[in-house]
């Protein structure tokens, strides 16, 4: 399958892999973009030095185009933008924020951009300001999420645009992809699964979370902040539920947000760690290599056998 | 058969042993819905082969009351 995403960043497959910060870091980025994806490194609220660190790993692994995806509430958004004109990098995905003041340096560096984006209003701002493409994230997705789903969002936006749609949120294997195309999307982009993925350096606990999840185990949490953000049912969950509505509620869900997304990455601390995943979660069920993913996603076959269900 | 439940509920919870007491409320102290509840008494029919009536499902609020109830239908 071949769309206009696949020349718009070089790539064979119209994938691009979920940005998920402390998660894709260079292995798993390198690893999809040499399977013929769009491998995307996290900046999350990373220093600038780790992001130059990331890139220069990922470009001893493959020389196949690549993305960074910089999230604009970070307190080094500046380094990072920055950083990512000097180095070149090939696709620069924005989350989180306004990217306005970079996109002129970024264009000069010969950058695609593409923002993720939650409403049609902002999808046409983005169009206006001159991006190359829009990622239209469902609330299906994990991490900080929207309120529209996937299946509203993606055809409502690639009627409001004519840039490329890159749909987000739901989408992991070779049926829900065809569905996206079907919407209208140009592309998908793809986060939970490839937290599956062998390449990817997250701990095994987090990997089994999500292969252990059930449907009801997708839960929304900080909805009382305005940044509401899609994880899996933990203890932690549950005590940021209670707080939810009691008074101080931002406060105590800031506080006990507070490093959890490394202690579950890194550490694996089934307590204190914050699990994000997607819904998709509840249907996956074990690891498979980036090469894998994407062929089983992009399966002819697979495509072939669902159309023919249909006529 | 208690152990056996508790083992589905902290598998269910992420919980510890010493968390999950017979006064516990599963709405008040472990944040259950029905759908959780649904979940739990599906997983324990599974396990022990013992079924939940719906209309005996909403008196049950704590773990002791699903106890009870395991212990009843026996």
């Amino acid at each position: 399958m071949k769309s206009r995403i696949c020349e718009l960043f070089d790539i064979e497959y119209p994938i691009v892999q979920g940005g998920m910060a402390w998660v894709s870091d260079a292995h798993l980025a390198a690893a999809v973009s040499e399977a013929g994806g769009l491998g995307v490194i996290a900046a999350g609220n990373a220093p600038g030095s780790w992001v130059k660190e990331q890139i220069d790993i990922l470009r001893t692994k493959t020389d196949k185009p690549f993305g960074v995806n910089i999230m604009l509430l970070s307190p080094f958004k500046e380094e990072v933008a920055n950083i990512l004109a000097d180095e070149k990098v090939p696709v620069i995905i924005t989350g989180a924020g306004n990217p306005a003041e970079y996109i002129e340096l970024w264009k000069k560096s010969g950058a695609k951009i593409a923002p993720v984006v939650a409403s049609r209003a902002l999808a046409i701002r983005m169009e206006g300001m001159g991006v190359d493409a829009v990622v239209a994230e469902g609330c299906e997705a994990g991490g900080h999420i929207g309120e529209l789903t996937t299946m509203v969002l993606t055809p409502n936006i690639v009627k409001s645009v004519s840039i490329p749609v890159i749909s987000a949120g739901g989408i992991h294997d070779s049926k829900t992809a065809l569905a996206a195309f079907v919407l209208g999307a140009d592309g998908i982009q793809v986060g939970t699964r490839f937290i599956l993925a062998t390449e990817c350096t997250t701990h095994q606990e987090y990997k089994n979370k999500i292969i252990k999840s059930k449907d009801i185990d997708s839960k929304v949490t900080g909805r009382v902040t305005g940044h509401p953000v899609r994880l899996i049912r933990s203890p932690l969950v549950r005590q940021m539920a209670k707080a939810e509505y009691q008074e101080n509620a931002v406060e105590t869900l800031e506080k006990l947000g507070e490093g959890s997304l490394r202690a579950a990455v890194v550490d694996g601390d089934i307590k204190k760690g914050s699990f994000m995943a997607g819904q998709v979660g509840c249907l996956l069920d074990g690891e498979h290599s980036a090469k894998e993913i994407i062929e089983d996603i992009f399966d002819d076959a697979k495509f072939k056998a669902i159309i023919e269900t249909l006529s | 058969m208690n152990e056996k439940i508790i083992g589905i509920l902290m598998e269910q919870l992420d919980l510890d042993r010493d968390e999950i007491k017979p006064e516990s409320n599963f709405v008040d102290d472990f944040e259950m819905d029905s759908l959780d509840m649904m979940e739990l008494v599906i997983e324990m029919e599974k396990e022990t082969g013992i079924k939940v009536e719906n209309e005996k499902l909403v008196d049950i609020k704590t773990v002791g009351d699903l106890f009870a109830y395991v212990e009843g239908v026996k």
